[in-house]
């Protein structure tokens, strides 16, 4: 059986060449039965030329190949040495070739794979350390000396990504081919640019802006949209965290803020329809934020510390407000509905202060003290009052006052807890209803 | 006492607040208001902005949809015509090809048509995944076709140039690419197996061997350019499929070798003395 092969190899061979150059004139609207002027050699492998050429003779001396059931050409045909038929039992070194052509194709795409997974990973430790440096925000250090130094790694950040886009260039279309290779990259560098936009202006980044900070545009290089959402999904995730240090640090003003901020940003996301992929998973992840945010915020009001409150659906706008308010006669009143709040009981006291704004009467321990007195009546409630209705500006009322209105009402008042609380001028710890 | 007092003090005031109350609440409103305009441009350019990301979004999506729905109905008609080739047998060798070409003929012109679409010129790499299949089982079927017509690999060149013609000039072809070419190869050598198993079972030995030789050359071409192929998870796992595939029809033709004297190659399937001879208890 084996012996006919080796007899109908070199023929095979010429025939699978003729196939192939045949196809490849088939590809040229203009080929007509003597193209070897515009054969494209060049289009083959040089070893293959030589063949090719040969067999392009060949072809005006054979009619076309006609291939019924199994049986090969036997036809006879210029054909090229062969060193030994056992040597290539291959039965087609067309096959060969164009597997070559493979190889070099896969080891360029697997090149430029790696030129891309390189330039990524710079772009990561970068990342990372715009990221450590932004991190200095929880530890409240001012906004825009922790911005500065992260701004500086944009720049570089810039030219990696033009890195990136030559790198690319050189491959048009193929954009999405490689692309998940940069992708969580991207998406970390959206989020941080993101965090670091909110916290100069308290607005969002949106996608051309986000575009311009690193260098690309949309026609060449673009950032990809989905990149850019799951980017700001990563970013909102920060914001609880920033929240709740914010807050210990005695900067009330802030849940207000974020809250705000995301009930936007949540509302904008829930305008896309989604599939059920990584962004979809993101933005559900985004609701927690919110309401994490929203659990701070609420802890921060119903104790009083915030100088105005409503959010979103509030009238109040937001600034402080605080001196006016503390003016002549507005002091009476919330301290007197206060008062009568506490007499019955925490959840009025919350109401109170939710219904109103917030005046400054009400003492961050009032809660506390609420829960503690309420049952012991207004009386000891008054003391505080008292100092209210002395007229006291409210930015009077730091810290030093605190210890004053303990002094006074150290007996009935069992529990330092209001001074527990942060010691800022912001807070109000001076009445305690 | 000082507290009584200033609890009296405080009754008496009690009924005022809310008036003062609720002033003070306009007075703030109207400087809110006055503020409002502010909150509410970056409101409302957040919208815009959502509501553009919101029709990209659905338009990529729906394109995804569509391409998916094309490439599915590719999917199955060139199982088809791959189930077609897989008739032939001794003598309608020519008829069933030639059905099959016409069938391929047809999933080119209807299926595969109507993919390019969709896709419309752009995003043939973003949406890969969505075709990726379909149009994986069109090159197993054309390569399949074309090994039976004439023992050889149809190139990626070759089965390009068939798909110019079905876009418009003005738009960039489908092209198939060299990573949906190959997956779809390592398809081919499992119907291959498939067909040389059913050809020795026929007698058809000469065949068998001939696919052999080419199942083993892909094979072997193939190990080098797994590695360096994107995502080549899915590439290994069809690699050792298709070694499977190629030791079963080794063995199968090494069965017939070994038992060469038993076979009357050639005699047909008619030959009632033929059909119940040893054939290896192979399993297809």
């Amino acid at each position: 059986m084996s012996k006919p092969q080796a007899r109908r190899e070199p023929n095979e061979m010429m025939n699978l060449t003729l196939r192939n150059a045949l196809a490849t004139l088939s590809r040229f609207p203009h080929s007509n039965p003597n193209p070897i002027s515009k054969f494209p050699l060049s289009l083959l492998s040089p070893c293959w030329s030589s063949v090719v050429a040969s067999s392009i003779f060949c072809l005006s001396s054979t009619s076309r190949p006609d291939n019924s059931g199994l049986r090969f050409l036997t036809r006879p045909c210029c054909s090229p040495p062969m060193a030994d038929g056992v040597a290539h039992p291959t039965p087609g070194n067309a096959i060969d070739m164009q597997f070559e052509t493979f190889r070099t194709q896969m080891e360029e795409s697997g090149c430029l794979r790696e030129k891309i997974r390189s330039l990524a990973m710079e772009i990561e430790s970068v990342t990372r350390v715009m990221h450590a440096n932004l991190l200095l925000v929880h530890q409240s250090r001012p906004v825009p000396e922790v911005l500065d130094k992260a701004k500086r790694q944009i720049s570089i950040l810039k030219d990696l990504f033009n890195k990136l886009a030559d790198i690319l260039r050189e491959s048009p279309g193929q954009y999405y081919r490689y692309h998940n290779d940069w992708r969580s990259e991207t998406q970390t560098v959206i989020s941080l640019l993101a965090f670091m936009h909110w916290l100069e202006t308290g607005s969002l980044l949106m996608h051309a802006e986000a575009e311009e900070k690193i260098g690309l545009n949309s026609s060449d290089f673009g950032l990809d949209i989905e990149d850019y959402l799951v980017g700001i999904c990563f970013m909102s995730n920060e914001l609880p965290r920033y929240v709740v240090n914010q807050v210990t640090s005695g900067d009330y003003d802030c849940p207000r803020k974020v809250l705000n901020f995301l009930i936007d940003l949540h509302a904008a996301f829930r305008m896309l329809n989604l599939r059920n992929d990584f962004l979809r998973k993101k933005f559900d992840g985004m609701k927690y934020d919110l309401r994490r945010v929203e659990e701070v915020y609420y802890d921060v009001k119903i104790r009083g510390l915030m100088t105005n409150e409503s959010p979103k659906w509030g009238t109040m706008e937001e600034g402080d407000a605080l001196e006016p308010k503390c003016n002549g006669g507005t002091v009476k009143t919330p301290v007197a509905s206060n008062s009568r709040s506490s007499e019955r009981g925490i959840s009025t006291t919350a109401t109170a202060s939710a219904l109103l704004p917030a005046w400054p009467s009400t003492g961050h321990s009032s809660l506390a003290i609420s829960f503690t007195k309420a049952a012991k009546g207004p009386d000891t409630s008054s003391s505080d009052n008292a100092l209210a209705m002395m007229g006291i500006p409210c930015w009077a009322r730091v810290s030093t006052r605190t210890d004053s209105i303990d002094s006074l009402a150290s007996g009935p008042f069992e529990t330092p807890t209001g001074r527990a609380r942060g010691s800022s001028s912001v807070s109000m710890p001076s009445s305690k209803t | 006492m000082f507290y009584a007092g200033v609890f009296q003090k405080l009754s008496v005031v009690a009924p005022k607040p809310k008036p003062f109350h609720l002033h003070q609440l306009t007075e703030t409103t109207r400087q809110s208001v006055a503020k409002r305009p502010r909150t509410m441009t970056t409101d409302s350019s957040l919208k815009d902005a959502f509501s553009k990301y919101a029709d990209y979004l659905n338009d990529l999506n729906d394109k995804r949809e569509r391409v998916v729905k094309a490439s599915r109905d590719i999917t199955m008609n060139s199982k088809k015509v791959i189930f077609q080739v897989h008739r032939i047998g001794k003598s309608n060798k020519d008829e069933v090809l030639e059905k099959a070409e016409r069938d391929l003929e047809a999933v080119r012109g209807q299926h595969v048509s109507r993919l390019v679409k969709q896709l419309q010129g752009t995003d043939f790499w973003k949406l890969r995944r969505a075709y990726s299949p379909g149009i994986q089982e069109y090159v197993e079927a054309a390569t399949f076709c074309k090994f039976c017509r004439t023992g050889t690999l149809l190139d990626l060149d070759e089965i390009n140039a068939a798909l110019l013609p079905l876009s418009d000039p003005s738009i960039e072809p489908l092209q198939i690419n060299i990573l949906d070419y190959l997956l779809g190869l390592a398809d081919l050598t499992g119907e291959l197996m498939r067909l040389a198993i059913g050809r020795i079972s026929d007698g058809d030995l000469e065949f068998a061997m001939e696919i052999c030789r080419f199942v083993r050359n892909i094979h072997r071409e193939l190990t080098l350019l797994v590695p360096d192929m994107d995502d080549s998870i899915d590439m290994k796992t069809k690699m050792d499929t298709m070694l499977q595939s190629v030791m079963k029809i080794e063995n199968a033709c090494c069965s017939v070798h070994v038992r060469g004297s038993e076979y009357i190659p050639f005699l047909g399937s008619s030959d009632p003395s033929y059909s119940s001879m040893g054939v290896p208890d192979i399993d297809l």
